[in-house]
C-alpha cells in the first residue's frame, strides 16, 4: 500500500468519527479512488450533483490513467470556487463552512470546492427603522445577501470589505465595510484591532460584538449605531463611517456614532429639507420630554406647586382631589404599567399585539381615571413620555433613557427640582464625557463646532458641499458647489 | 473611586439640606386662595379669601359636581396675626398663597394704613410680589359673591386689568411696585379702584396713596392725564367737535420725555409729549377728503385738549392732593440725588413748576373717500 493511500485510509477513518453528519460519496477510477465529504445541510447538493459528481463519474469512467486533484481540478470539474490544499488539518473545518472536500487515494493533495448554500429568509421591509419615503429592502441574517446589497447600491472600487472571522466553535464571519479614500483609516483600523482581539468561543448576534467594541463597558448610552436598512447603511459609508455585518444578523453596526446621530433618520434626507431640520427638532424635544415629564409633573405637583400658574394649580389640584396616592407614588405605578405594556406588546405576537393594547389603553386609560386611582394628568403625561419615546429612530437610545427616567423620577421625588437639576447634570457629564471610537460623544455640541452644529439640524448635500467636519474623513468634499 | 463616591455623599448631604421628600406636598393637599380681601370692621382686622373648593368635582364619575368652585372664609381678629390664625382654624388644608391673583384692600382699611399689609406681604417668599392690588368702597361678601362663586373675583379683576392694560388704557402695577415705593423716602402711588356697578365689578377710577394710606379718589373720567404721564404706550380715543361734527380720534402716545431741572431752590420739570392723533370716524355722513389745513386746524384742538387734560392732571396731584403719584420723584431723584435726600419732596413738589409742551400729529385713517365713487 503507496503512502498516499496510507493516508487517505487514515484521514477517511478520522473524518467519519468525527461525527459531523458527514455525507460521502467514493468513486473509483483508474489505478486509484476518490472520495467525496460533504455536510448536505449546508451545501448546494443538485450543484455538486451536477457540476461535481457527474463530470467526476464521466471522467473516472473514460479515464484510463489515474486522476489527481490538480487534474480534476483543471480539467473536470465546472464549479467556479475550488483550489488544492495539502493542509489536514483544515479539512474539518472547510467542511464545516459549506466546502466539498474530494480526497484521492494516489495523491497527497485535496480538492476543495465551494457550495455553500444556507437557507435563509427573503429580503423584507424594515422592523425598527421604518420610514415613509426611504427603499424598503433592509438586511437578512444572510452576510453574503448583506454585502450584495451595499454592493448594487455603491458601485465603487475603493469600497472595501475586511473579512474576519470571530469565534473559536461559531467561526462568525464578520464584515469590515468602509470606503477606502473617505473612511478614517485610524477608525478602520481601530475597529478592525478592536474585533481581532475578541476571544471568545461564539458570536452569534452583531449586540454581542457591538458589547466588545464600546469604549466604556459600563456606559448606558449607545456609543455604535444600529443599521438596518441597506440605504442608509450606504448613507454612511459616504459619510466616511465603518459599517459592521456580522453573518447571522439582520443588524448591521455603524461606527462612530455620536449623540446627536441617534435622531437622524433616511427621511430626513429624502424629505424637504426643511420639514427634515423641523423632524428633527421634534425628536430632541420628544426625547427631553421622554426623560422628563413624569419628573416634571412630580417637581411642579409636590414640591415647587408656586411655579405653577394659578389656573393650572386650581386645575390641578382639581384633578388630583380624590386620587388615593401622592403624586410621587401614582407617578412611579404608572410609569412602571407603562413599560409593562410597552414590553408585552414587544414579547406576544403581533396579531395578539393589538389586542394587549386595546387592552392596556383601557385598564390604564378608563378604568384607571373612571375609579379615580390615577390623575388624568399624569395619565396624560405618562402616555406621552411613552408616545415621544417612540419618536427617536434609534431604540437602544431610548432604552437608556428608560432607565435614567426612573433614576430622575427616584431623585426629583427625594428632592424636588434640585434632584432634577443634578440628576440632569450627572447624565450631561455623563454625555460630555463618553466617545465612540475617540470622536467626543456630544461633538459638534461639545466640544462646539458652529459648522457641524448648523448641520445638526439640517443636513442637505444642496447646502453643503462636505462631510462632517468632526468626522476627520480623508475626503471632506462631496459635491461640487451648486 | 472612593473619591467619586465621598463626593456624591457629600453632594446627596448638601442637597438634604436644600430641600427634600419631606417637604413636599402634593397640591391637592392646600388650599387654594385666589383672592385675599383685607377689610376693617368695628377696629378689627377681617380677612376674606376666595378658596378654590377642589374637592367638589375629584372622584369616580358618575359622582355630582358641585357648581360652586369657590368658597368663602373668613378670619377676624385684633391683629393681622389674629385674624390670619382664625382663617387658619377654618381651613381644612394649609394655605397655599403663591396661587392669589388680586389683593383687594377696602377704604375702610387703606385710608388707615396698607403698609403693615404690604410689609407682610414682603416678609412672605411664598406671596406672589406680582400680584394685583385693586381697592374697594363695595361690601366685601357681595363683591366676594357676585358671581356666585362659580367664579374667581380675583381672576376676574385681574383679567379686567390686564385687557385695560393690553388696550393700553391703564396703568398696571404689581404689588412689587408698592412694596417699593413704601420703602423709599417717599411714598406716592395709584391704586385701581373696583366696585360694583349694576351688579358687575367695574373699575371705578384711582385710589391715592400718599405715605401708607389712601387719601383720595380719582374717578375714571379724569384719569386720561394720568394715563398719559404714566402708563408704557397709552391709546385713548377722544371725540373732538370740529365744525358741524363730531370726529373720533385714537390718540397715541409716540413718545414722552421728562426732563427735571433745579434752579434757585425750585424744581421745575419739562415735559414733552409727542402724540399721534388717528382720525378714525366722524359724525354724519363723511366728507370728502380734509384739507391740509383742516388737519392742522384739528391738531391744534388736540393740542388743547390733551395739555388740559396732562395739566389738570398735575394741577390735581399738586394742589389737591397735595402729594407726587407720578413718580416725578424717582425722576428727579436720579438726577439730583444729593438736592433729594436735602429736601423736603412733599414741599418741594408742591411748589415744581411744570412745563408741559403737546406735539400731534394728525393723519386720516379708515375714511371714506365719496368723490372715489362719483359723489359731489
Amino acid at each position: 500500500m503507496s503512502n498516499a493511500e496510507q493516508r487517505f485510509n487514515q484521514l477517511t477513518n478520522y473524518l467519519i468519527k468525527q461525527n459531523l453528519d458527514m455525507s460521502q460519496r467514493e468513486i473509483p477510477f483508474e489505478g486509484g479512488r476518490l472520495r467525496i465529504f460533504f455536510i448536505k445541510q449546508i451545501i448546494d447538493v443538485p450543484l455538486l450533483s451536477q457540476n461535481v459528481i457527474r463530470p467526476l463519474i464521466n471522467n473516472c469512467a473514460r479515464s484510463k490513467k489515474p486522476i489527481t486533484a490538480e487534474h480534476a481540478l483543471n480539467r473536470i470539474l465546472f464549479s467556479s470556487v475550488c483550489s488544492v490544499s495539502k493542509d489536514d488539518a483544515a479539512i474539518v473545518d472547510l467542511l464545516l463552512s459549506g466546502n466539498v472536500v474530494i480526497l484521492f487515494s494516489n495523491d497527497e493533495q485535496y480538492l476543495i470546492v465551494k457550495l455553500k448554500r444556507i437557507e435563509h429568509r427573503n429580503i423584507s421591509e424594515p422592523e425598527i427603522e421604518y420610514s415613509l419615503r426611504g427603499s424598503k429592502d433592509c438586511f437578512i441574517e444572510n452576510l453574503d445577501v448583506n454585502i450584495s446589497l451595499i454592493r448594487y447600491r455603491i458601485k465603487d472600487n475603493m469600497l472595501r470589505l475586511k473579512m474576519i472571522d470571530v469565534g473559536k466553535r461559531t467561526k462568525t464571519r464578520i464584515a469590515i465595510v468602509y470606503i477606502e479614500d473617505i473612511a478614517s483609516d485610524v477608525l478602520v483600523g481601530e475597529i478592525q484591532k478592536r474585533i481581532e482581539d475578541i476571544n471568545i468561543d461564539g458570536i452569534v448576534d452583531s449586540g454581542e460584538i457591538q458589547e466588545f467594541l464600546l469604549n466604556k463597558k459600563f456606559s448606558l448610552f449607545p456609543q455604535m449605531g444600529l443599521v438596518e436598512r441597506s440605504d442608509f447603511a450606504c448613507r454612511l459609508l459616504l459619510g466616511g463611517r465603518v459599517i459592521t455585518l456580522v453573518d447571522g444578523s439582520a443588524l448591521a453596526l455603524s461606527a462612530p456614532a455620536t449623540f446627536l446621530e441617534f435622531f437622524y433618520s433616511c427621511d430626513d434626507c429624502y424629505e424637504n429639507k426643511f420639514f427634515g431640520m423641523f423632524m428633527r427638532i421634534i425628536r430632541y424635544i420628544s426625547l427631553f420630554a421622554a426623560l422628563t415629564a413624569s419628573s416634571l409633573y412630580v417637581a411642579l405637583t409636590s414640591f415647587h406647586t408656586d411655579a405653577l400658574p394659578s389656573d393650572y394649580a386650581i386645575l390641578l389640584a382639581e384633578m388630583n382631589a380624590a386620587v388615593p396616592f401622592p403624586s410621587v407614588v401614582g407617578a412611579f405605578l404608572v410609569e412602571f404599567l407603562m413599560e409593562i405594556i410597552r414590553e408585552s406588546l414587544l414579547r406576544v405576537p403581533r396579531r395578539i399585539g393589538s389586542a394587549i393594547g386595546v387592552v392596556g389603553a383601557i385598564v390604564i386609560g378608563q378604568a384607571a381615571i373612571s375609579s379615580g386611582l390615577f390623575s388624568p394628568l399624569l395619565l396624560i403625561i405618562a402616555s406621552l413620555s411613552l408616545l415621544t419615546s417612540f419618536v427617536v429612530p434609534d431604540y437602544t437610545l431610548v432604552n437608556a433613557v428608560r432607565i435614567l427616567k426612573f433614576i430622575l423620577l427616584l431623585f426629583t421625588c427625594l428632592f424636588g427640582f434640585y434632584g432634577f437639576s443634578i440628576f440632569m447634570c450627572l447624565i450631561l457629564a455623563e454625555l460630555v464625557s463618553i466617545n465612540s471610537f475617540g470622536l467626543p460623544y456630544m461633538v459638534p455640541l461639545a466640544p462646539f463646532n458652529r459648522y457641524d452644529f448648523f448641520r445638526a439640524f439640517m443636513e442637505n448635500n444642496t447646502i453643503s458641499p462636505f462631510r462632517k467636519k468632526y468626522m476627520h474623513n480623508k475626503n471632506r468634499k462631496r459635491t461640487r458647489k451648486i | 473611586m472612593h473619591k467619586k463616591i465621598i463626593s456624591m455623599l457629600q453632594v446627596a448631604v448638601l442637597l438634604l439640606c436644600c430641600s427634600g421628600c419631606w417637604d413636599s406636598k402634593d397640591i391637592n393637599d392646600k388650599a387654594i386662595l385666589a383672592t385675599v380681601l383685607l377689610d376693617k370692621q368695628n377696629g378689627n382686622y377681617v380677612f376674606y379669601v376666595e378658596v378654590a373648593h377642589t374637592d367638589r368635582s375629584g372622584g369616580p364619575e358618575g359622582q355630582s359636581a358641585s357648581p360652586e368652585k369657590f368658597t368663602i372664609i373668613r378670619g377676624e381678629g385684633k391683629t393681622l396675626i389674629e385674624a390670619r390664625d382664625e382663617l387658619d382654624r377654618r381651613l381644612k388644608y394649609p394655605i397655599y398663597i403663591s396661587a392669589v391673583r388680586s389683593l383687594i384692600i377696602t377704604q375702610n382699611f387703606a385710608r388707615e394704613d396698607i403698609a403693615e399689609y404690604f410689609n407682610r406681604l414682603r416678609a412672605d417668599v411664598e406671596y406672589r410680589k406680582k400680584v394685583i392690588s385693586v381697592t374697594t368702597d363695595a361690601d366685601p361678601e357681595e363683591l366676594l359673591n357676585i358671581f356666585g362663586r362659580e367664579e374667581s373675583v380675583g381672576l376676574y379683576i385681574e383679567k379686567t386689568l390686564d385687557q385695560m392694560t393690553s388696550y393700553r388704557q391703564m396703568i398696571r402695577r404689581s404689588s412689587s411696585i408698592f412694596i417699593e415705593s413704601l420703602s423709599s423716602k417717599y411714598c406716592g402711588f395709584l391704586i385701581p379702584d373696583i366696585g360694583i356697578n349694576q351688579n358687575m365689578i367695574d373699575v371705578k377710577g384711582f385710589s391715592v396713596v400718599l405715605g401708607s394710606k389712601v387719601v383720595g379718589f380719582i374717578p375714571a373720567n379724569e384719569w386720561n392725564g394720568i394715563i398719559f404721564i404714566n402708563a408704557g404706550r397709552p391709546e385713548i380715543e377722544y371725540v373732538i367737535p370740529f365744525e358741524d361734527k363730531m370726529l373720533t380720534f385714537l390718540i397715541s402716545l409716540n413718545n414722552r420725555d421728562i426732563k427735571p431741572t433745579y434752579k434757585n431752590g425750585i424744581v421745575k420739570f419739562d415735559l414733552k409729549f409727542d402724540f399721534k392723533a388717528e382720525l378714525q370716524y366722524t359724525s354724519g355722513r363723511c366728507p370728502c377728503k380734509f384739507t391740509e389745513k383742516q388737519f392742522d386746524q384739528m391738531s391744534d384742538i388736540i393740542t388743547s385738549v390733551l395739555k388740559k387734560d396732562i395739566e389738570d392732571a398735575i394741577n390735581t396731584s399738586q394742589r389737591k392732593f397735595g402729594g407726587d403719584y407720578f413718580d416725578f420723584n424717582r425722576r428727579f431723584h436720579a438726577a439730583y440725588p444729593t438736592q433729594y435726600h436735602k429736601m423736603s419732596w412733599d414741599k418741594a413738589y408742591s411748589k415744581a413748576e411744570f412745563n408741559v409742551q403737546v406735539k400731534v400729529k394728525t393723519k386720516e385713517l379708515k375714511m371714506f373717500d365719496y368723490r372715489a365713487h362719483g359723489a359731489e
